[in-house]
């Protein structure tokens, strides 16, 4: 799959099967292009993007002002097909359920929002950057909760450094192309775009066995 | 045409020939031919399309009511075409260039802020529409009738939103009153002769309209 | 020195808080009233109760630069150029002296191939760039960032934080989430359900946090 536009290209080529990946990439390297193409909500130049027997599939937007569709936040819940209740409890947000979504900060938005796609049971699930607006004890509960994700397809799209879940493969898109590192652990190590942490990590030979916060905090602690 | 003043002077000469009557909208469909790249900048299709199946509408209405169906039809087309055209041709940063050599460094600049920021605002509302309409397709909800009020109020919740950001910028940004500003325009020989197209179209529109208004006058003086 | 005296905005109580030279960083969960604290020390809003005085002058009173965490928000202008020779122009400087300004920054950011781009057409990172372009043109005493990091990639974050230092402005104030740009600060604040919790310097501060996630994982790992 090949997409074009004024000062920017991408062209991809690869499977995504089922567990959980992690396409990382600079600001402006096309993660979000790829996401958007993926979900079938741009068009793209040439090439073909197939979902087989894919059935439910979601994109959870870079910004998460982006989804507000309903008044209150009982009406998002009811939009997305998951209970007030289920958010309430699994992921503790404290709103209340007819506060207007606009009431909340950027960062409590992003919170709801994740947990409203984490409580459904998508086949196909996208994440745009869905790290961007969250704090670090927000970032752990999400990688957290992603990591138990044990059936369909996740891809996350990030250039988050430090709290990142268990993934199953690593991809990373450089100078316009999607590149697969292939499947964690081994992927760890040719991963060029990997955190500054990360690689230091990797030089003293202390390779951690995912790049979840606990796996790097292990390799750390290792002597 | 690169130069906004000239392509404005232009639109304002050939909508109001347009408006006047039919000799002059079918002028200014002909220079619409002649001088500008027609549909090739228009990106928005169903925009155009939805415009277009209105004024057909109202035209075959008014076509059967009395008649003027088909002068009306010519005249909006004419209007609507031009009108895309300039909105199409439009750079960022022209209007405040062209309100500030028409109106000076403190309202002329105002307006062309104004007007910069109206030009920003309605292709973020555009942006935004396009999200809402993703996010409805991708909860599985269909776009109905009654989706149109809570779609507006978050239209306007979004803009309200970004108003005050605007605000609080500008702010913080040093703006009082005015600025200052030396615009600089690039024309070429192309755009005097489109220019004077359109002088020739309103010319076209006004004649049959002045004898119209002479053989009037004639008429009152006769009954007088 | 920034004074701050009983300061209180809503449920925001920050009490008492004198802020050195250098660059600031605040921290604390979403919602802890972080931008809150950013806005009022940029006088975008005014205190219900106590003073805030940035080298005995309020905030108004002082050339202050600004970005706020949203990159399309940062924006009053549809294209570079326009946007970064706003503050000059409001200003009235003198055309040929505001052209000249422009093009020193963008080749202080590295930015001079984005002056004649429209602002859509640009990247997230590359907005964020424009706007501390804006921030800075014209010179300001005071820089205050809201977030400005929360969707940009590590190696622009490198970028941006060597600008910052040699920015030449007296106070930098930020927020942000990732901890290893906190610990790059001369002093740093953390808030928590609109209270000031901690400040201090990094190895004042972060000591106090070794049981949270918002202790460094660079410093956990030796480096």
């Amino acid at each position: 799959m090949t997409v074009a536009r004024d000062h920017f290209s991408l062209i991809a080529d690869g499977t995504f099967s089922e567990g959980i990946h992690l396409v990382s990439g600079d600001v402006g390297s096309g993660k979000s292009t790829l996401a958007f193409a993926i979900m079938g909500l741009i068009s793209w130049d040439s090439g073909t993007i197939s979902r087989d027997s894919i059935g439910p599939a979601m994109l959870s937007f870079q910004f998460p002002e982006y989804h507000i569709t309903g008044m209150t936040l009982e009406e998002e819940c009811t939009s997305w097909g998951v209970a007030w209740e289920e958010i309430f409890s699994s992921s503790g947000f404290h709103g209340q359920r007819d506060q207007s979504p606009f009431s909340l900060s950027r960062g409590e938005l992003a919170q709801f929002y994740v947990s409203c796609f984490l409580n459904r049971h998508d086949d196909l699930l996208l994440l745009d950057e869905p790290f961007g607006s969250l704090d670090c004890e927000s970032k752990k509960k999400v990688c957290d909760r992603l990591s138990y994700r044990t059936t369909g397809i996740t891809i996350i799209f990030t250039h988050e450094r430090t709290f990142l879940p268990k993934v199953d493969r690593i991809w990373e898109i450089t100078d316009g192309i999607l590149i697969d590192r292939g499947t964690v652990p081994d992927a760890i190590t040719r991963w060029s775009g990997a955190p500054s942490l990360i690689k230091n990590l990797i030089r003293e030979g202390k390779i951690p066995s995912n790049i979840s916060y606990a796996d790097i905090l292990e390799a750390v602690c290792r002597t | 045409m690169q130069d906004v003043r000239i392509r404005i002077c232009a639109s304002v000469l050939l909508c109001s020939a347009a408006f006047i009557n039919i000799y002059g909208a079918s002028a200014a469909l002909v220079w619409w031919l002649l001088f500008t790249p027609r549909f090739v900048i228009i990106h928005r299709v169903r925009i155009v399309i939805s415009m277009l199946i209105v004024i057909g509408i109202i035209s075959l209405i008014l076509q059967l009511n009395d008649g003027s169906g088909f002068s009306y039809f010519m005249r909006m087309l004419a209007i609507v075409l031009i009108g895309l055209w300039l909105a199409a041709a439009y750079q960022p940063g022209e209007f405040l260039r062209f309100f500030v050599w028409m109106g000076g460094n403190h309202i002329g600049f105002e307006l062309g802020v104004m007007a910069e920021m109206a030009m920003q605002s309605f292709s973020t509302l555009l942006s935004d529409l396009d999200h809402i309409r993703m996010s409805l397709h991708m909860k599985g909800i269909p776009v109905t009738i009654k989706d149109i009020i809570p779609t507006a109020n978050l239209l306007i919740h979004q803009e309200l939103a970004r108003a005050k950001d605007n605000a609080e910028l500008l702010a913080i940004r040093g703006y009082h009153h005015g600025g200052r500003l030396t615009p600089v325009f690039i024309y070429d020989r192309m755009d005097i002769v489109a220019l004077l197209g359109a002088l020739l179209v309103a010319v076209i529109a006004i004649f049959p309209f002045v004898n119209f208004l002479y053989s009037g006058i004639e008429v009152f003086r006769g009954l007088l | 020195m920034i004074e701050i005296r009983n300061l209180r905005y809503g449920s925001l109580q920050v009490g008492n808080l004198d802020l050195p030279r250098g660059i600031t960083t605040v921290i604390g969960r979403n919602g802890s009233g972080k931008t809150t604290f950013l806005r009022l020390c940029a006088g975008i809003a005014l205190p219900d109760a106590g003073t805030i005085l940035i080298d005995g002058k309020s905030p108004r009173q002082r050339e202050i630069g600004w970005i706020n965490e949203f990159p399309d928000r940062n924006m009053l202008f549809s294209n570079v150029r326009d946007e970064i020779a706003s503050p000059l122009r409001f200003r009235y400087f003198a055309p040929d002296d505001a052209d000249r300004s422009v093009q020193r920054i963008a080749d202080r950011l590295g930015i001079q191939n984005l002056l004649s781009r429209q602002i859509q057409s640009l990247s997230g990172g590359e907005k964020v760039l424009v706007a501390l372009a804006a921030a800075l043109v014209f010179e300001p005493e005071i820089l205050i960032l809201d977030e400005y990091d929360s969707h940009l990639d590590e190696k622009r974050c490198s970028h941006l934080e060597r600008i910052l230092l040699e920015s030449g402005c007296d106070y930098i104030l930020r927020c942000t989430q990732q901890m290893e740009t906190a610990v790059k600060s001369d002093n740093l604040v953390m808030l928590e359900d609109g209270r000031l919790i901690h400040t201090g310097t990094p190895r004042d501060v972060f000591p106090l946090l070794t049981a949270t996630l918002f202790y460094p994982l660079s410093w956990r790992a030796g480096l």
